[in-house]
């Protein structure tokens, strides 16, 4: 149905755009702005080429862990919230080491489509 | 504000026991989601204050959160400061009542100089150099935590009960219990300050947003403390580790005092005033501590993007520095790995 180019395309486009022709020529004042903008864009750009797949991935990682659980990634986050908690992770319980791959990775796939440059070097 | 000068200019006449009292300049100064600042500049004619002034009027923005000081306890924590030596723009008179501007306002000296975080981490001539300025700083700290309670003027600041590390930890759970998602790596570095956390020792003036981007500087040293909206009682170590966190330092990580100068500078400055010595075993507790309330506000201000009605592009963006926060707690907090 859609026509090329598509959602991350276009912003990746529209970013280079916005930085190497329109940014040189704004004032002062609107610089702040622009950036923000620019941000943004490249924050959406990234979830959109990233599609599913970090979520996908974390789904993956929680359902191994709650094995006995089949339930969407919000309701294994939720338990995995709770139980984190409640101390079932505690220094010295099996999962731990799984747990803490798991908050790894799910907070470096959230950090490499927020704030890419922050994440060199940090794995 | 302009259609209110003259009611200010004749209330800033009573004040001053001048004949006339003409602002020349009102400029909205940047920044203050809380509040509002007005850079005004006055033409005195009489009184003891006869001459030019340079002033700042403060009074509330249109939407201000929760957690903040209305603007006459802001005013008692002013005076308290400057008394107590701390670098704060000289607070000179409060309008409580609203009948001037409409609202309550304060009116203190006008300070001049740098706050901006980034650039303060990147201009090596600021302060004095960079040891100098750190030290500088952890003497302003001193200053601050050099206000201990009972205080009847201060009297409206909250105190934490038991131990105040378990008191945010608490006011953390209970944000995330109401917030729609869960955040496991949050809860993850919650457990951990849980099972760290100090038990509670001297409690002091905390400033709680004591960090770069909020001090004020020039080519000589600070100028003024500024922000003081979240301040409370609490554990000195907590200002410390918010000033010292990896979240505060603009970029120069590897200047461990507010991305400013070295760590030891700072900690040197703090102690040479305060007559003693900083437990630097307990400093890297408060910055997980740090870390974790930077997420947490991060997230609040997100939330009025979200579902407060406050469409704002600022606002939208701060939700996207909680992935590195997360990630830092994670780093400092492994522990039986």
């Amino acid at each position: 149905m859609r026509d090329e180019p598509t959602a991350a395309d276009l912003l990746e486009t529209a970013l280079a755009v916005l930085k190497d022709r329109l940014l040189p020529h704004l004032p002062a004042d609107s610089r702040y702005d622009a950036l923000m903008v620019a941000n943004a864009v490249g924050i959406a750009a990234r979830q959109v080429r990233a599609g599913t797949h970090p979520e996908d991935e974390a789904h993956a990682r929680l359902s191994a862990l709650y094995s006995d659980k089949r339930e969407p990634l919000a309701a294994l986050e939720a338990a995995l919230a709770a139980d984190l908690r409640a101390g079932r992770f505690d220094p010295g319980r099996a999962e731990r080491a799984a747990v803490f791959d798991h908050l790894w990775q799910t907070t470096c796939a959230k950090l490499q489509e927020s704030n890419p440059k922050a994440l060199s070097g940090r794995r | 504000m302009e259609t209110r000068k003259e009611a200010l200019e004749a209330w800033l006449a009573a004040r001053m026991g001048a004949e006339r009292v003409t602002l020349t300049a009102l400029r909205k100064l940047s920044g203050g989601a809380i509040q509002e600042n007005w850079a005004v500049d006055a033409d005195v004619t009489g009184g003891a204050c006869a001459g030019g002034l340079a002033l700042v009027v403060r009074t509330d923005a249109p939407s201000g959160v929760a957690v903040s000081h209305g603007r006459a306890q802001e005013f008692a924590l002013f005076k308290a400061a400057f008394e107590a030596g701390v670098t704060v723009p000289e607070p000179l008179w409060l309008e409580a009542e609203g009948a001037v501007l409409g609202k309550p306002f304060f009116v203190m000296r006008r300070i001049a100089g740098v706050a901006a975080g980034h650039k303060v981490v990147k201009d090596d001539g600021l302060g004095g150099g960079r040891a100098a300025l750190a030290a500088a700083l952890g003497r302003e700290l001193a200053r601050i935590h050099s206000i201990t309670p009972p205080r009847d003027d201060l009297g409206f600041l909250s105190m934490p009960q038991g131990a105040p590390a378990l008191a945010w930890v608490a006011e953390f759970r209970r944000w995330l219990d109401g917030h729609r998602a869960a955040h496991p790596a949050l809860e993850w570095g919650l457990r951990w300050l849980e099972r760290h956390a100090p038990p509670r020792g001297q409690i002091v003036l905390c400033h709680n947003d004591f960090r770069t981007g909020n001090l004020m500087v020039d080519r000589t040293g600070v100028t003024g403390v500024l922000d003081w909206e979240f301040a409370a009682w609490g554990d000195p170590l907590a200002d410390v580790g918010w000033f010292c966190a990896p979240c505060w330092r603009f970029g120069q990580r590897q200047n461990e005092a507010g991305g400013i100068g070295p760590r030891e500078a700072f900690y040197d400055g703090y102690e040479r005033e305060s007559g003693r010595a900083l437990d630097r075993g307990q400093v890297a507790y408060w910055e997980v501590m740090a870390t974790m309330r930077w997420a947490i506000i991060a997230l609040q201000q997100a939330e009025r993007h979200v579902s407060g009605g406050e469409t704002n592009l600022e606002l939208a963006l701060t939700a996207h520095v909680v992935p590195e926060l997360e990630l830092d707690i994670l780093d400092m907090t492994r522990e039986g790995l």
